[in-house]
């Protein structure tokens, strides 16, 4: 009887003219193309190569059906790493705790505070004596304004004295000379 | 120990016992060996149903190879997380590097025997049928060539036994896409093959 299935009679020429293993995809690209998320400019050479290899049709299928198995195992491995990891940290805090040197971390701290507010005090009092200097600099650096005062050269008497003598120009007897 | 061991891969599993696996987070490991086996289950059952072993592989030494690695990969590595992909990725390897093997095994020849038994060849299609075979399939290669790349690629994943949803994450489009481009190119296929005096043809 004739075969008039076009898949098996695909599948037999696919099978016949495949030249052994050598054109098998690798590990990651097979999981790609399972999940779908080949880059874009491979799809259409793996997609070939697919079509053209029974085997590798059925491990990308099986890829396929197994990611949420696979999914579920790797959510367990990563679990029990975050757990094993959180305890190795409180172990490690254990045991770098110094226990025996309470008195000692106290008086290292009351230094530190000492010394702290040391600094600020001396700060403040550098800063008062600044600001003393700056108000005794200004006092001596106001004088009285020269322009306004009785020996302003404009405004003195003599310079009214001259001006008194009037404009020759338009006197009525005014000759030129 | 050596229990939890060969529950992790149910023959003999060449692994090392670890010191992690002791004290109080032991109820940690088995839970973890629990769902590795429901794991290697999963993946039994897929090979068995896929009949990988038709390409020279033994499913149930995939299973194993498979569990032991990712057994090993979870003991060396317990400082970050685990990715879905790594394990995908550690039974593809597995699968490909059994093929191989199967493919060397099947290239060295059998060793010879006079007390067997010659083997019968086995009852298939006659001389006649084969003929037929082979002038079908040119025909089919001949047609599927005419067809434009776009859509013949879609149709040769069709009939290789992809899914419409496979087809359309392989080649990067909608399923509905890959629907239409999957029945105009199979129409236009067998419209080729039927004017070239080939017939009628089933999907």
């Amino acid at each position: 009887m004739t075969d008039r299935s076009l898949s098996s009679l695909y599948r037999r020429l696919a099978a016949q003219s495949r030249d052994g293993l050598g054109d098998l995809l690798d590990a990651d690209t097979l999981v790609a193309a399972a999940a779908g998320s080949l880059r874009g400019d491979r799809r259409d050479e793996v997609a070939m190569r697919l079509a053209r290899s029974e085997v590798q049709t059925d491990l990308v299928r099986l890829l396929r059906e197994l990611a949420p198995a696979a999914q579920a195992l790797a959510g367990e491995v990563s679990g029990r790493n975050v757990a094993a990891h959180a305890r190795e940290g409180r172990g490690l805090r254990h045991a770098i705790r110094p226990r025996r040197h309470n008195g000692l971390r106290w008086a290292g701290l009351a230094a530190c505070l000492a010394v702290t507010l040391g600094a600020i005090g001396l700060h403040q009092q550098r800063e008062r004596a600044r600001e003393a200097e700056i108000a005794t600099k200004l006092e001596a650096a106001a004088r009285p304004d020269r322009i306004f005062t009785s020996v302003d050269r404009i405004f003195s008497a003599r310079i009214d004295a001259a001006q008194a003598v009037g404009d020759g120009l338009f006197r009525s007897d005014f000759n030129g000379s | 120990m050596i229990a939890k061991l060969a529950a992790v891969g149910e023959h003999s599993a060449p692994v090392a016992p670890s010191p992690h696996m002791t004290g109080p987070h032991d109820s940690v490991d088995a839970r973890l060996a629990q769902v590795l086996r429901e794991f290697g289950n999963r993946l039994g059952a897929l090979l068995q149903g896929y009949r990988l072993d038709r390409h020279g592989i033994d499913p149930a030494d995939i299973e194993q190879e498979v569990r032991i690695r990712l057994w090993r990969a979870i003991e060396r590595d317990r400082s970050g997380a685990f990715h879905a992909s790594y394990v995908q990725k550690v039974v593809a390897t597995t699968v490909i590097d059994a093929l191989r093997r199967a493919e060397v095994r099947a290239a060295e020849p059998l060793p010879e025997d006079d007390d067997e038994p010659g083997q019968l060849p086995e009852e298939g299609a006659g001389p006649e049928q084969l003929a037929s075979d082979g002038e079908r399939m040119g025909g089919l290669q001949r047609c599927l060539g005419e067809i434009p790349e776009r859509r013949r690629l879609p149709i040769t994943l069709h009939l290789q036994g992809f899914s419409l949803q496979e087809i359309a994450d392989v080649v990067g489009t909608s399923a509905e896409a890959a629907r239409k481009l999957v029945s105009r190119g199979l129409d236009e296929l067998k419209s080729r093959l039927r004017e070239l005096g080939y017939g009628e043809f089933d999907d």
